[in-house]
């Protein structure tokens, strides 16, 4: 049973506010509201809070906020292909130091150690031929 | 591409959250961390996104971040003050607008985290029930129920803050 303070129309106010409702329905309740005092009511009640919430002024976003934003995603979005471009660096670095270190002590070598062995190999003639005295 | 599209998307939609976000948190820092972790996780999913979809995603991450954030906030509130004493230690720059600014976050802080959703996304960002349906992946039926009671608590927050109001001493 319905209460005297209770219309079967209440329900579908918001809906007729939001203008949700159908062209033929929204004509029902606007019909029905001028003749229902508690739906009259409910509808002043309903512009009320629209009225409180629309007080309120919409706040810039804060200075650099957007900035930071954009910084942090392109540093997450950046990481897989940094790592990869990180550690193909630090190998590209590690064979190139490499095979500058193997071509340099090659050619230093080269010099060298052929002097050296030759010095050696004369070492050990003039040793086995008695020039070194033990 | 979707660099660019996100930049876009940053720049027309982050004053929208960022207020969303101030109204339910009440709280300048709380909301920037909240927008930031929001575009992030947006971010990663943007590829799999449909583009219709951007707005009504952006608004239910923000939401269930925002949820997950008052929940640990009231935990810790709990152990150090009252729920109703934390507005002494929020923004307390009450300026005119910030005056009924503040006013307007305390009601709908009030509010069930998803009935603040529902009245933000009817009023301040003029969502269609069709469309905030979408944001909460339910009914428009669903929609005008739970909208006709959000209003129906905020009447009586409402009205109880005018008679408060009221009935505080006028300090000349």
């Amino acid at each position: 049973m319905k209460r005297s303070n209770e219309c079967s129309f209440e329900k579908k106010l918001n809906a007729y506010i939001a203008g949700e409702l159908s062209e033929m329905e929204h004509k029902k309740v606007r019909e029905h509201i001028s003749s229902c005092h508690l739906c009259q009511h409910e509808i002043r009640n309903l512009q009320q809070v629209e009225n409180f919430l629309f007080q309120y002024t919409e706040e810039e976003v804060p200075a650099g906020l957007n900035e930071k934003i954009l910084n942090s995603v392109s540093k997450s979005h950046a990481n897989p292909f940094m790592k990869k471009v990180v550690s193909f660096s630090i190998a590209a670095s590690v064979a190139i130091s490499f095979m500058t270190g193997v071509m340099l002590s090659k050619g230093l070598y080269s010099d060298t150690q052929d002097s050296d062995i030759s010095i050696g190999e004369d070492s050990l003639y003039s040793y086995f031929e008695g020039d070194y005295d033990v | 591409m979707n660099d660019n599209k996100f930049e876009v998307l940053l720049q027309n939609e982050s004053k929208k959250l960022y207020n969303y976000l101030l109204r339910i948190l009440r709280n300048k820092e709380d909301a920037e961390d909240i927008l930031q972790e929001t575009f992030i996780a947006f971010h990663k999913k943007m590829n799999s996104i449909k583009e219709s979809s951007y707005t009504s995603y952006l608004f239910r991450t923000a939401y269930h971040k925002a949820l997950s954030h008052i929940k640990k906030r009231d935990k810790k509130n709990k152990l150090v003050t009252n729920y109703n004493e934390m507005e002494h230690f929020e923004d307390t720059s009450t300026k005119n607008n910030e005056q009924q600014n503040k006013l307007v976050k305390e009601a709908i802080s009030q509010l069930k985290p998803k009935e603040a959703l529902l009245i933000d996304l009817q009023y301040y960002q003029k969502m269609s029930y069709k469309q905030i349906a979408e944001v909460l992946e339910t009914t428009q039926s669903a929609v005008d129920s739970k909208l006709v009671r959000a209003k129906k608590k905020l009447i009586i927050i409402i009205n109880e803050k005018k008679k408060m109001q009221e009935n505080k001493p006028n300090i000349v």
